[in-house]
């Protein structure tokens, strides 16, 4: 399924939340949406996820129109808030059998989506504890299975990530993974750009509304932070090769990030193997050369400028 | 018949699934402490009740009676507690859930707006059922004393419960109207209160005073009894459907045609109205019945039509414009029953003059019909004050309109509700002053034309003259109100076409656009993330 987010624009009085933004991500991907606070983002997601209309634009699963079929839209489509508001006096299971209803599952079929999502999400154990007393990190999860339990075909999360320690974070990276693996089409909303990296396959950026970038990140990468970063361990102290490397041609910006060294190469792969040769020439002991990703987080400031609306 | 044959029969049983609003309410209210400790609490009152009649002399004071004087007490305990614990309940209940982010996530479910009130309601209407199952022991044990009647009991209780249901649907009405909390604790204490007493004390009266069990001896009933329950419940049911269609659009969103259910309810009720009115005039041979019945109901309608619908927004969303139809026939028809101010106020007139149309069509009528005279009474003064009002009604609700438009636009569109109120109420209550200020005297004197509260004193006294001065001065400001409001109604009736999809959709690009300058210029917005 691709979903194709066309020319949204939505509009609060005088204030323009999302102009014309457009974007697009299909069934198995994992898209971040970043953007700094009031930049239209929740408006985006609120959208796409039929809780409100928007005044020009559309929003498309496939060839179904959310604006014009809220309804049919509806059935695949799970959204996740950045909190789960607890209904009163109620448990996990209650919660998570109630949308199961909600969603026009019957009988057997409700009882085994319930399982299935208690058992994913791994709050089966948990299943008779009311909403109240649950931590954080357990009421995202029961919120990701009530996003889950009709088993929707798109994902939207909206700051899911907001307020969890980080081994709540870290596995729900790994739950989105494995969504994402079972052919789920997931946009994602987070603060926490370091982590989207390593589970998003595009980039969605949005500032005062206007689209900034968009595709996938290795491209938007590519564009937006053509130096290459690479990661060096040598045997001994850092400081004594940190003060070659600035003395290196094609190298910028070398810094000591723990036991390792990082900087920038200027130029491709040529010049990268340019510095290694010169390095081991000069007698450091290297153990470690590699090239890292270039992170969501230097992108997103590249790209921002911190303007709000 | 064997297992398997029975166990085929019923097999479609297991196939019911119950509302899920309906198991989640009662999941929840069978875990709430407040539930559980009113219904002992209210068990626990009838105990002492029961055994203090026992053990007091009253037993030996009232003989035949105490089982009536019992039974009075246990409903009475039992109103108090039904009547004004659970539609608080219900209510407290609707606006947190109404309030927090997870009515959002509901409305992305399936689920229709309909089946989410339908199931508060029967979940209401559960817990009113646990309250008076536990009160049946003692009303059993009343009837056992002597002095009162099954049939007695079973209507009491009855009309009771469906009493209650109605008022668990005023707290669900109010609980989903779109104001601030602050406002609905307000109806709740002013409106909602004085209901649930004046409901309490009348149902008292009518089940206890009337004695159901005595219309219900000899041959009474078929002829006395039965019609006036059916009616009463027909009436009752009307009401309860209003209410449900209201909860219903308030909860439905704003890009939904949240207007149409409400709108077509209130075109059938306005039927039955007058198909009740009228069976009734027949059957009593009294025209007046169906002319001031259906004449009073219709001039209600109208009025709280003319009120709700100017509270509608002009703006009709992609779904609304998917379902107009493209016949301009059907598709005047719908600009009625749609969502939109103007349709609403062009439908309560047509409710309020269609009315009159028909109470004067059966004026004639009536003489052919039944063989007797219509009515002795002049019409012409119900009529001329009808439409004077009807007329003053038109013209506050198209200024307030025209009022919000160019004054406030920005501002809700509820707002020309209130400017509706404060423009009928001031004019009233500065003449008012100005009057005692200058003559020491209270107004009383029906010729301040243009103003509509003032047009009741003329009514009340018959004043002929005062009467036609406030029609056309009526007349002046409903015209004066439509010039004003011209154009506003022609671009409604301009826009209300169906949606035409954008031809080509574009294909999607990633449109980088350079990063805006920091120093963004223009207002400054709310925060919307």
């Amino acid at each position: 399924m691709k979903i194709r987010v066309q020319n949204l624009r939505r509009e609060f009085g005088k204030t323009i939340a999302v102009n014309s933004v457009s974007f697009e991500f299909e069934s198995g991907q994992i898209y971040a949406f970043v953007g700094p606070n009031g930049a239209g983002k929740t408006t985006t997601m609120r959208i796409m996820a039929t809780l409100d209309e928007p005044n020009a634009g559309d929003v498309f699963m496939d060839d179904l129109s959310v604006v014009e079929y809220p309804e049919k839209a509806r059935h695949l489509i799970g959204f996740v808030p950045d909190e789960l508001k607890p209904y009163w006096d109620t448990t996990v299971h209650e919660y998570l059998d109630f949308f199961a209803r909600a969603y026009g599952l019957r009988g057997s079929q409700r009882t085994e989506a319930v399982a299935s999502v208690e058992e994913f999400t791994n709050v089966a154990g948990i299943r008779e504890k009311t909403l109240r007393s649950l931590s954080k990190g357990m009421k995202q999860r029961v919120s990701l299975g009530r996003a889950l339990v009709a088993d929707p075909q798109v994902l939207i999360l909206d700051e899911p990530a907001a307020g969890l320690d980080p081994r709540a974070r870290v596995e729900l990276r790994e739950l989105l993974t494995l969504l994402a693996k079972q052919g789920k089409a997931i946009l994602i909303s987070s603060h926490i750009l370091t982590e989207l990296t390593e589970i998003c396959d595009g980039v969605v950026i949005i500032e005062q509304g206007n689209l900034l970038e968009s595709g996938n990140i290795d491209d938007v990468m590519a564009k937006r932070a053509p130096r290459r970063t690479y990661a060096l361990r040598v045997l001994g102290e850092p400081q004594d090769l940190l003060r070659q490397l600035l003395q290196t041609a094609h190298v910028e910006n070398p810094r000591v990030a723990g036991a390792e060294l990082h900087f920038e190469v200027e130029g491709g792969e040529d010049e990268a193997f340019g510095v290694l040769n010169t390095l081991i020439a000069n007698g450091h002991r290297v153990v470690e050369f590699r090239q890292t990703k270039a992170n969501l987080e230097d992108i997103f400031m590249n790209v921002t400028t911190g303007g709000v609306q | 018949m064997s297992e398997a044959v029975k166990s085929t029969r019923f097999a479609w049983l297991r196939s019911i699934e119950p509302n899920a609003v309906l198991v989640k309410d009662l999941r929840q209210a069978a875990r709430n402490w407040s539930v559980t400790g009113a219904v002992l609490l209210m068990m626990a009152i009838f105990f002492i009740v029961s055994l203090g009649f026992l053990l007091t002399d009253e037993m030996a004071g009232r003989g035949n009676y105490l089982g009536a004087q019992l039974f009075g007490s246990i409903a009475g305990v039992m109103m108090a507690v039904t009547f004004i614990f659970l539609p608080i309940y219900v209510g407290i209940r609707s606006i947190a859930e109404r309030a927090s982010a997870s009515a959002d996530l509901l409305y992305i479910t399936t689920m229709s707006p309909a089946r989410i009130i339908a199931g508060k309601f029967l979940s209401g209407a559960a817990l009113v059922g646990i309250f008076f199952t536990a009160a049946l022991p003692f009303m059993v044990f009343s009837y056992l004393l002597r002095g009162i009647d099954l049939p007695t009991i079973l209507l009491t209780v009855g009309y009771l419960y469906v009493l209650n249901c109605l008022l668990l649907l005023a707290a669900m009405m109010l609980a989903s109207m779109g104001i601030h909390f602050i406002f609905k604790i307000l109806i709740a204490l002013f409106v909602g209160l004085p209901l649930i007493i004046y409901t309490m004390v009348g149902a008292l009266g009518t089940a206890m005073i009337a004695g159901f069990g005595g219309a219900l001896s000899g041959g009474r009933f078929l002829a006395e009894a039965l019609p006036l329950i059916l009616t009463i419940l027909l009436n009752i049911g009307l009401i309860a459907g209003l209410l449900f269609f209201l909860c219903v659009s308030f909860i439905t969103p704003r890009t939904a045609n949240r207007e149409f259910p409400l709108r077509v309810y209130c075109a059938v009720m306005w039927a039955v109205i007058g198909l009740e009115a009228g069976v009734w005039a027949l059957v009593e041979d009294e025209w007046e019945i169906f002319g001031y019945g259906f004449g009073v109901f219709c001039g209600l309608l109208a009025a709280l039509g003319i009120f709700y619908a100017i509270g509608q927004e002009d703006h009709l969303s992609v779904r609304v414009r998917r379902d107009i139809p493209r016949n301009p026939l059907r598709r005047a028809v719908a600009f009625l029953f749609f969502n939109g101010a103007l349709g609403g106020l062009i439908l309560s007139c047509l409710f309020s003059f269609g009315g009159l149309l028909l109470i004067f069509a059966g004026l004639e009528a009536w003489p052919m019909l039944t063989g007797s005279s219509s009515s002795t009474h002049d019409w012409s003064e119900f009529c001329s004050g009808f439409i004077m009002l009807g007329l003053y009604l038109i013209a506050h609700a198209l200024m307030s309109l025209w009022i919000h438009r160019t004054w406030l636009p920005t501002r809700s569109p509820m707002w020309p509700r209130l400017f509706f109120l404060v423009s009928i109420g001031i004019p009233y209550c500065a003449t008012f002053v100005i009057y005692y200020l200058f003559t020491q005297d209270f107004l009383e004197d029906g010729t301040i034309p243009g103003i509509m509260l003032n047009s009741f004193y003329a009514m009340a006294d018959g004043d002929e003259e005062s009467v036609y001065a406030h029609l056309i001065a009526a007349l002046v400001l409903t015209v004066g109100a439509l010039v004003l409001n011209a154009k506003w109604i022609f671009e409604r009736l301009k826009d209300f076409k169906p949606y035409e999809r954008p031809a080509t959709p574009v294909a999607p690009t990633a449109s980088v656009k350079a990063a805006p300058s920091a120093t963004h210029e223009g207002p400054t917005p709310p925060k919307l993330d």
